[in-house]
């Protein structure tokens, strides 16, 4: 998660250099968007087993990480932005949550398929993914920081702030 | 005015409901939304996907022979015990695997992934950590503005 939010960064230091309006809290929303198919990690600090009960029949929290649930949540998140911002800045958030999902198509699985249903529900395939790293590897944080710092460093002039 | 914020009011609530309508979905799609059966399939009924694919996840309680304890849906805990996996694991480690159970009660493992139980937390920390840093931003660059039920840049004055 830390790498998604690094390269969230990253992407929208870069895109502040061609970019006039776009300020510190745009690249916060890139940010956001990044972190944005993650909400389906409130599984592990909510159980669904009272739904499940309630409904009386199976929830599943990783559809909020499937291409549709994230569509959703960034729709959700644009239309809670004031109006002049709301356009730009959904884009932003949208970019992010589309890096977040490339980022994480080359994840290695025990499937040796993404780790997840990424064009659900138009379509349960997972395409083969090539499993260049873990999510708990400590060198793709580093890299991604180091993106992240060159990202910074590079446009600092241009943005002394954020 | 008020009407358009009546109506992004109301798109945003059927957003939500969509949302949690796909979750719903989701959990009756394939094995809850995998293409594998689980480890809570196979707690459920062993014999039935005997020569089938499988897909366990859990940690290791015992290295000889490799044996994972994971959690299934009624909250109880179960073991499993693999052959044919080509990577060394310690006491703690996690396994995720495609695997064939056999008659004997033994899973074939196909394909694996490990992971060491500090690289485990590692990643629950560094998360939790990229979740608060996030936050702070948001809160810091934007503000909810009440009145037009919406957020709002507060870098007004500090573009930068």
């Amino acid at each position: 998660m830390l790498a998604h939010a690094l390269i969230g960064y990253a992407m929208a230091r870069a895109a502040g250099t061609r970019l006039e309006w776009l300020d510190r809290s745009h690249v916060t929303a890139a940010m956001v968007g990044a972190l944005v198919p993650d909400l389906s990690k409130l599984h592990l600090f909510v159980s669904d087993d009272p739904i499940e009960a309630a409904l009386g029949t199976d929830v599943e929290l990783l559809a909020l990480h499937s291409g549709g649930g994230v569509l959703l949540s960034v729709l959700a998140v644009t239309l809670l932005l004031e109006c002049t911002e709301r356009r730009r800045t959904g884009w932003l958030v949208a970019a992010g949550a589309a890096s977040h999902l490339m980022l994480d198509g080359l994840l290695l699985t025990e499937t040796g398929r993404t780790a997840y249903a990424v064009f659900w529900p138009a379509s349960t395939y997972r395409p083969p993914s090539p499993g260049l790293y873990l999510s708990g590897d400590i060198w793709v944080t580093a890299l991604a920081a180091t993106v992240a710092a060159v990202a910074w460093w590079a446009t600092r002039e241009a943005r002394p702030a954020g | 005015m008020a009407k358009g914020r009546l109506a992004r009011v109301v798109v945003v609530v059927l957003l939500v409901v969509c949302q949690f309508g796909l979750i719903v979905w989701f959990g009756n799609v394939g094995y809850e939304g995998s293409p594998y059966p689980g480890t809570d399939e196979l707690a459920e009924d062993y014999d039935a996907y005997v020569g089938r694919q499988v897909v366990v996840y859990g940690q290791v309680v015992e290295t000889d022979p490799v044996t994972i304890e994971t959690e299934v849906d009624d909250d109880s805990l179960v073991r499993y015990r693999l052959t044919g996996l080509d990577s060394d694991v310690e006491e703690g480690s996690y396994v995720g695997a495609l695997v064939t159970p056999r008659p004997d009660g033994r899973l074939t493992v196909r394909r694996s992934v490990v992971r060491g139980e500090r690289d485990h937390w590692y990643t629950y920390a560094v998360s939790l950590a990229a979740g608060l840093w996030v936050l702070v931003r948001v809160v810091r660059d934007w503000r909810f503005d009440v009145e037009a039920l919406a957020f709002v840049s507060a870098g007004g004055d500090d573009r930068a």
